[in-house]
Formats: C-alpha cells, sequence, structure tokens
C-alpha cells in the first residue's frame, strides 16, 4: 500500500490491528496514529523479501501499545529520539532484519521500552552477535532468540538482566558459547539451549543458579558437565539426548526431586507432508 | 481445524509462540461469515474477507462514521488463490487484556 491507497478511517476503540501484505514496502496506514486504544499491533509481509516500513513515527501516538509482533520487515533504526513504548510488554521479531537497529554508540534501548518483559527473536538470519544494549533492558523477564542461524555470540553484559526468569537460545547452530556471566542471573528459572549443535559445555558456575528448575539440552554435543550444577537445588528437570543422560546421575542423587529425560532423537521427514 | 504442536508443548514453560491454530475451509468461511454481518462500522470485528490491492468499497463508502471494531485485520498486497485464516492462542496473563478470553487475534493470511 502506498499513501494515496489509504483513506480517512476513525477507528476510537479498536485495541487489536492486524495489517497482513505482501510487498517489499509498506507505508502504514495514517489513521493508526489516532487508534488511542490499540494494545495489539501485528505486521506481517508474506512476500518474498522483508518490507521496508514507511513512517514509522506514527508509533508516537501508540502510548497504549502492550504487544507488536513485526514479521518479514526491517527493524526501524532506533535512536535517542524515538519516542517511548511506555507500554510496551511485548515485542516479537519473526523473520526480520534486525540491521543494526539496536547498534547505535549511547543508545539506550531501555529508555525507549522502559516495560518490555519478553522480547522474541525468531528466525532472524542477519543476527551475527546479539547487541549489548538489549542487556539494558532490565524489566526483561523472558528472551527468547531462536532459529538465528548466524548467532555466534551474546553479549558479556547479559548478567544485566536481573529480573529474567526464561531463556531460550534453542537452534543457534553457530552459537559456540554460552557467558559466564549467565550464572549471575539470580531469577533464571528455564535455560533452553536445544538444537545448539555448537555447543559444548554449560558455564563452569552454573551451580549458582539457585532458581533454576529445568534445562532442554536435546541436540547439544556436550562431553562433560560442570561439577558445580550438583549444587543446583532448584533444579527438577534436565531433558538431554539418551547418550549422554548418564552426566546427569551424579546430579540426581544430589538434587532430590530431580528429573533426568533422555529424549529420543527423532528426525522425520513427516513435516513435509502438511 | 488443524492444531499444530511442537514438542516443545505441555511443559510449564512452553511458549506461545509455538503454538498456532489454523482455521480453513468450512471452519473459515463460517468464522467470516459471523464476523461478517451487519453494516461495517457496527462490526466488532472488521476482517477482510480476501487479499485486495485496496481497502473494500464499503469501508470507504461509510468512513463517513467511526467504525466501532476493536479488532480490525486489513489484508493487502499481491492476490493469492488460496487463503487461510490464522487464529493464535492467547495465554496472554495480563490483568488489564480485555479483548476476547480465548484467542487474541484472528487474522487472515494469504498462503
Amino acid at each position: 500500500m502506498n499513501e494515496m491507497q489509504w483513506f480517512d478511517m476513525e477507528f476510537p476503540k479498536a485495541e487489536i490491528l492486524i495489517l497482513n501484505f505482501s510487498s517489499d514496502k509498506y507505508v502504514l496506514p495514517p489513521f493508526i496514529s489516532k487508534m488511542s486504544r490499540l494494545k495489539v499491533l501485528v505486521i506481517i509481509n508474506n512476500g518474498m523479501s522483508p518490507a521496508v516500513l514507511h513512517d514509522f513515527s506514527i508509533f508516537a501516538h501508540l502510548s497504549k501499545l502492550r504487544s507488536l509482533w513485526l514479521e518479514r520487515v526491517h527493524v526501524p533504526q532506533l535512536s535517542n529520539s524515538t519516542t517511548p513504548l511506555k507500554n510496551l510488554h511485548k515485542m516479537s521479531l519473526i523473520l526480520c532484519k534486525i540491521n543494526k537497529s539496536f547498534d547505535q554508540t549511547g543508545l539506550d534501548v531501555a529508555d525507549i521500552f522502559p516495560k518490555l518483559g519478553d522480547l522474541t527473536i525468531d528466525h532472524c538470519d542477519d543476527l551475527v552477535a546479539l547487541p549489548s544494549s538489549i542487556c539494558g533492558l532490565t524489566s526483561l523477564s523472558c528472551l527468547s532468540i531462536t532459529n538465528c542461524p548466524r548467532l555466534g555470540e551474546l553479549p558479556k553484559n547479559l548478567s544485566k538482566l536481573q529480573a529474567l526468569e526464561i531463556l531460550r537460545l534453542y537452534a543457534c547452530p553457530e552459537l559456540k558459547t554460552l557467558p559466564g556471566e549467565i550464572c549471575e542471573l539470580p531469577g533464571l528459572k528455564y535455560l533452553d539451549i536445544s538444537q545448539c549443535v555448537s555447543l559444548s559445555c554449560l558455564p563452569e558456575e552454573i551451580g549458582k543458579l539457585k532458581k533454576l528448575e529445568k534445562i532442554d539440552m536435546r541436540e547439544c554435543c556436550f562431553s562433560d558437565r560442570p561439577s558445580s550444577a550438583v549444587s543446583l537445588k532448584s533444579l527438577r528437570h534436565v531433558i538431554c539426548d539418551t547418550d549422554v543422560a548418564f552426566m546427569w546421575e551424579e546430579v540426581e542423587k544430589a538434587v532430590p526431586g530431580l528429573k533426568i529425560e533422555a529424549a529420543e532423537k527423532c528426525f522425520s521427514l513427516d513435516w513435509l507432508d502438511e | 481445524m488443524t492444531v499444530t504442536l511442537i514438542c516443545r508443548l505441555g511443559s510449564l514453560y512452553a511458549s506461545h509462540y509455538d503454538i498456532f491454530v489454523t482455521q480453513h475451509d468450512v471452519l473459515r468461511d463460517l468464522a467470516l461469515h459471523l464476523s461478517n454481518a451487519g453494516k461495517v462500522n457496527r462490526r466488532k470485528r472488521l476482517l477482510m474477507p480476501k487479499r485486495e490491492l485496496d481497502l473494500p468499497g464499503d469501508w470507504e463508502r461509510n468512513n463517513d462514521e467511526h467504525y466501532i471494531a476493536q479488532i480490525v485485520s486489513i489484508h493487502t498486497g499481491k492476490c493469492f488463490s488460496t487463503l487461510q485464516i490464522f487464529l493464535v492462542l492467547s495465554c496472554n496473563n495480563h490483568q488489564d487484556h480485555n479483548v476476547g478470553m480465548d484467542f487474541l487475534f484472528c487474522f487472515l493470511q494469504g498462503k
């Protein structure tokens, strides 16, 4: 859609807007700026390549927006002059080009998203290193960076995410190490590193995660586990491949109530039929 | 209706990102039919039943009056031969979320 194709409409009660299109350029409808009650905005491009969105300044009017879903678009550049989305709790960036959106020097992402609790970045193939500015989002309780084929590095200051409870990093085949700073997340309950085939070990001090309840590490090629794992007092569930389950036997004895689930490797092409 | 389940489901920490429901054929038509009854300005859900190049003519003809819709779905771009409705289940527990108890948004998607 270009500017000329939109006509003015009034939606004083609209709370959810879904924009579904197929194009590599898209002008956001000007009437969004009058949707003062908008809580959920979903923007999905079904085209072959990521779309450039125009007139993102419209977001300045969306003070009540709680959830934003962007699919197959270029994530707009953020800067310190970006109008804050004060009530945004949840942001999902799917199949997007992240570009350098979070990388501007001195960018304070927490000023723009002061209440963001849940960030999902999925299938974003240009993400090579998670920008360290994301660690400024101190309100985050759930961070999912999944299916990102080129992600090789996590920022060292990850421990700034003190409210983090859920960390999903599954299916990032290039991710080689988990920074030790992960062990400084006092509230972490769930760690999913399944299908991170290049990871070779858990951080040495993993035992410091006193609230960790569950680890999913299917299809990780681990040959050893840190000895500190016996101190994971809250750990109740580990999912791993059958051939590495023996590593957890000692922890199972030390931590009452812990269940080790050895997942069968399941390679199937059934999904092709769907 | 097709419900796609991924093996991470069923656990306490499953993400609702991994859950989606596809509604197609007769159920899709029924959902559209139920949503699209009555005058466009008075509909609670304002959905474009198929992908078009522009907004529907009857939306434009009635735009002198405001629309009361809580859910608006706009579907534009290239034309596709078949269409599906996606219903995305909401497991959103935010207290003040008062739009729909069972599912959060219902949108049309060309595949």
